[in-house]
């Protein structure tokens, strides 16, 4: 960009530097508005699958990267394992392993964890200067930094990116916006190497995130409708041919990805635009030589036929099932109930929900109602690069609106826009200029001087100044150009932006800054009080079981348990098979001698329960456990049922009022087991439910809860955690039921009467020992 | 240290020697006790044949205040004989349901001896209930109108004979052939039924036309028999998942002296092979050594494999016989290499055997599926001891660099061939572009 030629040079001289500085700051601001929790809590790994991604990286770290790549993990899935390197997007271990091995070679030994739970809130500074890129390329750098400045601090990326959060996400946005800023330029310049270096960075993305088929889609679609608009140029040529060959082939290279973007249906489109951008290429050359009315013909009849067969090709490979057909995730995104009805465990996740309207507020703020605008403002333009903003933007939108999780793609082209849109106005309404006489004069004098007021201004922000510069005119000006018109609309955005910086600094401080392993809650005088009872109890398993115990709990909290315990878990977030999951469900949803033997199959020591009755912490299993039942009626529809878990009237209970089968569920009975002793003669009130317990105490009628096969091995301070250990076989042939009767002082039914029970034992018969 | 270590030195060659030495497998503490009502002197063959056997009898009376089968916490004998007072209070309250089973539990046998003439304890009562043994009522007796022994009881017909041909263990009690013509004197008392628990093994049951009748109420015929036939045992024993032995005799007078000197009298042989299968004597299998590897490596017991590997495994097995340890010979020992369901089931094939083991092997090819897999051993066999063992190891996949490379695979070839004629093409199509002059004027492009 031309610097205008009216500046100084002294001050022309100073712009770059006041850039950088600018974007410092930014990222400084990025960074720093990412460490409530750190400051708050500690340096920790937050929720769940952080801790995977923490795990995983210790072992990176650990061992070399070629046996990270040939990992098979022995200590999640029992029995099946899990062939983790080739299951999981290294991209994330590898650059944390990079740093800690590049700051051990400067001497800077940092420990892995402080590297983790601080990547996030580096690679947020790097994204920052990404978008600035990005957006330079759609407007100037004004806008840039204002993008810049607003994807640093917008809550719908700091939600993801707060330290701690070491998830596949943090470092994803940023590669995101490189790999865009890079297509754009490639597209500008019709480079090769700029394509190849999309393709780079591109293969970074597809290391790092399941969401490269974002931009495995989006750039395809936005190749398609520049050649639909007649915008095939040899540029579009050079920079897509590069980066979906060289980008194509780099994706291969992770084992996660290997064949898929040949063979499954989300990468089609990509090879689709491929084809008919070499068809097109073609038909421009052909059209070069061959006079227009055979060319007609040739097109009409050749690219016609070469179509037809094309897609005719896609449709009878994906019949006939070389192509992968599209997955349950994709149908999802399309219809929101799909999930629901099919697959119930990807429903199970609160972030595979539907986004709730104010959420688009709470994430972006005032941009949310700029970004039209903005839309609005690049549509005026409508350069190439631009329909690649309105593409984004369109789809992301939709996408948002389906899922939660997808509101993180959405954050950076809202930021975009609502700079282009911000930017244009303080453009217009910080131009001190007077209206000229002569028109052409003024155009080019805004043209060339709005970037640089922008910056200045955007920078010292003074609009007092500006007014007091304003007011020397002499003749009284109407419209923009009034001083009154330009204050109003400044001074109304500068209280925007600062409301925006106070929004978003509130929301990350509030919402998003929690760990979930450590809870804080307010005592009454106003002091923090901090709730520790997850890691209280994942040390206890550290500490007190066997090296091999295998610890059964819901997937929630699998990873957990592997990253904190370090103990052998049967399912875990990583949600790879149903069964399994299901067999977990079924055992937490039956009845004691139903679950046993699927306990005893498993080689189950532990089970593992989260129950916030008695704190009110609304997370707990009970209140998941119908997705328990759920999973597992798909798969044995004819043991577990869901309505067997309602009462007559149609709803969820816990209290007297439960049905059989809640009460008789192992769940249930760990959730519940002894909890009404703590309340005494007090009614004992599950204070997440708000409904009471039948209590013995109370009420003579009621049974207090009995656990046979499973006796209680610890329960967390606030009873948030609560495990069992599962019993042996009982050394004297009975079963548990009886067994613990026994124990506690029951006598055994049976020989009463005057006969006695019949045995099988006829005489001389082989007996057969089934234990 | 040094004298610490001596003294476990010590310690450990004491209990090898007298390990060693021990008739049982699990040591050589017996206690009796002993009915009051029951004369010492009636047992004394009985009694005398344990203590030349090498146990340490000790003989208390029920009611005796210091019996316990506990100290502080610590089992204080290897064995007990039970028989069983008339009223619970002579009992005392170290001999109830619970503390039996904890006996057991805790590595005790047990022989529960039912007095003839006396009702079942509650106490005793509940622990066989437990077991899934139900102890007939008072004052019932076994009665059998056809094989009934002649001589002792030619009215009342509760004194039976049988034959040793009709014992049902033979891991247990085993008559040789000279023992075929034998009988076994049961001179009175009542029988027992069992339940359905799987550890139970019948030794001996009543002849078919046998019933349980109560004299007192049913004196001419019987409505509801307590149990008929060969439902009805008069010996049967159990052995705990814990390897340890209960047995249940429905009469003491089993093992009376006048019921061991009687003629052609099998009980003597009877009691012994009985006491001796209980108090662990014989039957018992230990499992000396699990052994698992690559074929071809010396390093035991790894804790990961690949599919496809190629594993031997190899257990020793060896049998308590006459005092010691000997190799333990079996055709049916079986493998089973499993995660969830068996991929294998492998009989184990004996191969070598030393003065105290039997080496059992086999060797596979591991399944073409990664997972954490389970070496079980599981042999169980009536009457014998339990043989049970578990290794997890881990199946892991292919490595990055385990597959056959390309060049290796034929089929591949043309795959390879592809590559280099690709890249020949290209070099020479960018050759020929380079050198090849173009004679038309660019302008010709431009005009159309």
């Amino acid at each position: 960009m031309q610097l205008p030629t009216s500046l100084p040079p002294a001050a022309a001289n100073a712009l770059p530097l006041l850039r950088t500085l600018t974007l410092f700051t930014i990222a400084g601001a990025a960074i720093a508005s990412r460490l409530f929790s750190v400051v708050r809590f500690e340096s920790i790994i937050h929720e769940f699958d952080p801790w995977f991604n923490f795990r995983a990286t210790k072992y990176l770290v650990a061992n070399d990267f070629y046996s990270f790549l040939d990992w098979f993990d022995d200590r999640t899935w029992y029995p099946l394992g899990r062939v983790t390197g080739g299951t999981l997007y290294p991209g994330l271990m590898v650059t944390s392993a990079l740093i800690f091995h590049g700051l051990k070679a400067l001497t800077l030994p940092v420990d892995i964890r402080n590297i983790c739970v601080m990547l996030a809130p580096v690679f947020s500074g790097l994204t920052a200067y990404a978008t600035y890129l990005f957006t330079r390329e759609m407007k100037d750098h004004s806008a840039g930094l204002l993008a810049a400045a607003f994807i640093g601090i917008a809550p719908g990326y700091i939600s993801r990116s707060v330290a701690g959060s070491y998830d596949n996400e943090a470092i994803a946005i940023t590669l995101l916006m490189f790999t865009f800023y890079l297509w754009i330029k490639a597209l500008k310049l019709g480079s090769a190497f700029w394509g190849a270096l999309t393709a780079l960075f591109y293969f970074y993305m597809v290391a790092a995130w399941g969401g490269y088929v974002f931009i495995t889609n989006i750039i395809p679609l936005h190749a398609l409708v520049l050649v639909i608009m007649g915008r095939y140029s040899s540029r579009l040529y050079v920079a897509y041919s590069s980066w979906y060959a060289l980008g194509t082939l780099a994706s291969m290279q992770i084992p996660f990805v290997g064949f898929l973007p040949i063979r499954s249906s989300e990468h089609m489109g990509a090879l689709g635009v491929f084809g008919l951008l070499q068809l097109v290429g073609f038909a421009v050359y052909v059209r070069a030589r061959v006079p227009s009315k055979q060319f007609k013909v040739l097109v009409v009849g050749s690219v016609g036929a070469l179509v037809v067969l094309g897609v005719a090709g896609i449709v009878g490979l994906t019949v006939s099932g070389v192509i992968a057909p599209w997955t349950g995730r994709f149908y999802s995104l399309w219809d929101t109930g799909y999930a629901k009805i099919h697959i119930p465990i990807i429903a199970s996740v609160s972030e595979h929900q539907p986004t709730a309207w104010p959420s688009f507020f709470f994430d972006t703020f005032m941009l949310i109602w700029l970004f039209p605008a903005g839309v609005y403002v690049v549509f005026q333009e409508l350069r190439d690069e631009h329909l690649f903003v309105i593409i984004y933007g369109i789809l992301a939108s939709y996408f948002a609106g389906v899922m939660v999780r997808l509101m993180l793609t959405l954050t950076p082209i809202v930021c975009v826009c609502g700079a282009v849109a911000l930017s244009n106005i303080l453009d217009i309404y910080t131009n001190l200029e007077k209206p000229v006489e002569e028109e052409e004069e003024k155009k080019e004098e805004k043209e060339e001087a709005s970037p640089l007021k922008k910056a200045t201004t955007s920078l010292i922000e003074d609009e007092a100044s500006i007014l007091s510069l304003g007011s020397m005119s002499k003749k009284p000006l109407i419209g923009v150009y009034s001083n009154w018109a330009r204050g109003i609309v400044l001074g109304m955005f500068t209280l925007y932006l600062y409301m925006f910086v106070q929004h978003c600094t509130w929301v990350t401080s509030n919402a998003y800054s929690s760990p979930s392993v450590v809870l804080a809650s307010q005592m009454a005088d106003g002091s923090q009080h901090i709730i520790d009872d997850f890691r209280e109890a994942y040390y206890w398993l550290r500490k007190n079981t066997a090296e091999d115990a295998k610890v059964m709990s819901w997937w929630d909290y699998g990873y957990q348990i592997g990253g904190m315990a370090d103990r052998t878990t049967l399912v875990d977030n990583n949600t790879w098979n149903n069964t399994h999951i299901a067999t977990v469900g079924k055992a937490m949803s039956s009845r004691e001698e139903v679950s046993y033997p699927i306990l005893r199959k498993h080689d189950v020591d532990y089970i593992l329960v989260i129950f916030g009755g008695l704190l009110g912490y609304s997370g707990d299993d009970i209140n998941k456990f119908l997705w328990m039942v759920r999973i597992a009626e798909g798969i044995w529809p004819e043991e577990v049922k869901e309505r067997d878990f309602f009462t007559a009237r149609g709803e969820y209970r816990v209290d007297a009022e439960a049905t059989p089968t809640m009460k008789n569920s192992l769940m249930y009975k760990m959730s519940y087991y002894r909890f009404a002793d703590v309340f005494g003669r007090q009614p004992a009130i599950d204070r997440v439910r708000n409904q009471r317990i039948p209590s013995p105490m109370q009420d003579a009628s009621a049974a207090p809860i009995e656990l046979s096969s499973v006796e209680e091995a610890f329960t967390s301070e606030n009873w948030i955690v609560r495990i069992y250990k599962v019993k042996e076989l009982d050394p004297f042939g009975r079963e548990h039921a009886a067994a613990t009767a026994f124990e506690s002082g029951k006598k055994k039914s049976g020989a009463r009467g005057r006969t006695a029970p019949v045995g099988g034992h006829a005489k001389g018969r082989a007996r057969v020992l089934r234990v | 240290m040094s004298i610490r270590s001596v003294l476990v030195q010590l310690l450990l060659v004491i209990a090898f020697v007298g390990n060693a030495l021990a008739i049982s497998a699990t040591g050589s503490r017996l206690l009796v006790v002993l009915d009051p009502s029951l004369k010492d002197e009636d047992y004394s063959l009985f009694f005398s044949d344990l203590d030349s056997r090498g146990l340490d009898l000790t003989i208390k009376a029920a009611n005796d205040p210091s019996l316990g089968l506990f100290e502080y916490g610590e089992r204080i004998y290897d064995h007990l004989i039970l028989t069983l007072p008339p009223t619970q209070k002579a009992l005392g309250p170290n001999l109830l349901a619970k503390p039996l089973l904890d006996f057991s539990a805790a590595g005790g046998n047990i022989v529960v001896v039912l007095n003839a003439n006396e009702h079942a304890l509650a106490s005793v009562r509940e622990f066989a209930n437990q077991l899934d043994v139900f102890l007939p009522f008072r004052d019932t007796k076994l009665v059998d109108h056809f094989s009934y022994d002649k001589e002792a009881s030619p009215l009342l017909h509760d004194a039976l004979v049988l034959s040793p041909n009709s014992l049902l263990a033979p891991e247990i009690v085993s008559p040789t052939a000279d023992d075929a013509s034998k009988l076994l004197y049961y001179p009175g008392g009542s029988a027992f039924s069992l339940g359905n628990n799987q550890l139970l093994v019948p030794v001996l049951a009543a002849p078919e036309t046998a019933y349980i009748y109560d004299p007192a109420e049913e004196a001419t015929k019987s409505e509801t028999p307590f149990a008929t036939g060969s439902q009805a045992f008069l010996v049967a024993s159990l052995q705990t998942r814990k390897n340890t032995r209960v047995t249940f005799v429905a009469s003491n007078l089993l093992f009376t002296n006048d019921a061991f000197t009687k003629p052609d009298s099998f009980n003597r042989a009877f009691a012994a092979q009985l006491s001796a299968w209980t108090f662990a004597e014989k039957s018992v299998l230990r499992l000396e050594s699990v052994t698992h590897r690559l074929v071809n490596s010396s390093e035991l017991n790894p804790s990961i494999y690949r599919v496809k590997n190629e594993i031997e495994y190899e257990v020793e097995l060896s049998r308590f016989t006459d005092g010691k340890w000997a190799p333990f010979y079996a055709s049916d020992v079986q493998l089973e290499f499993t995660m969830l369901d068996p991929y294998y089931r492998l009989t184990l094939i004996p191969s070598s055997s030393s003065p105290s083991a039997q080496t059992y092997t086999t060797s596979f090819i591991a399944p073409d599926q990664h997972g954490m897999f389970s070496f079980v051993l599981n042999y169980k066999r009536p009457g014998l001891s339990f043989v049970e063992d578990k290794r997890v190891v881990t199946l892991r996949h292919f490595g990055h660099n385990e597959f056959a490379r390309s060049f290796e695979i034929p089929n591949a070839w043309p795959y390879a061939t592809s590559i280099f004629v690709v890249v020949a093409a290209w070099l020479l199509f960018v050759a020929l572009w380079m050198f090849s002059a173009n004679s038309e004027s660019p302008s010709v492009k431009k005009t159309q």
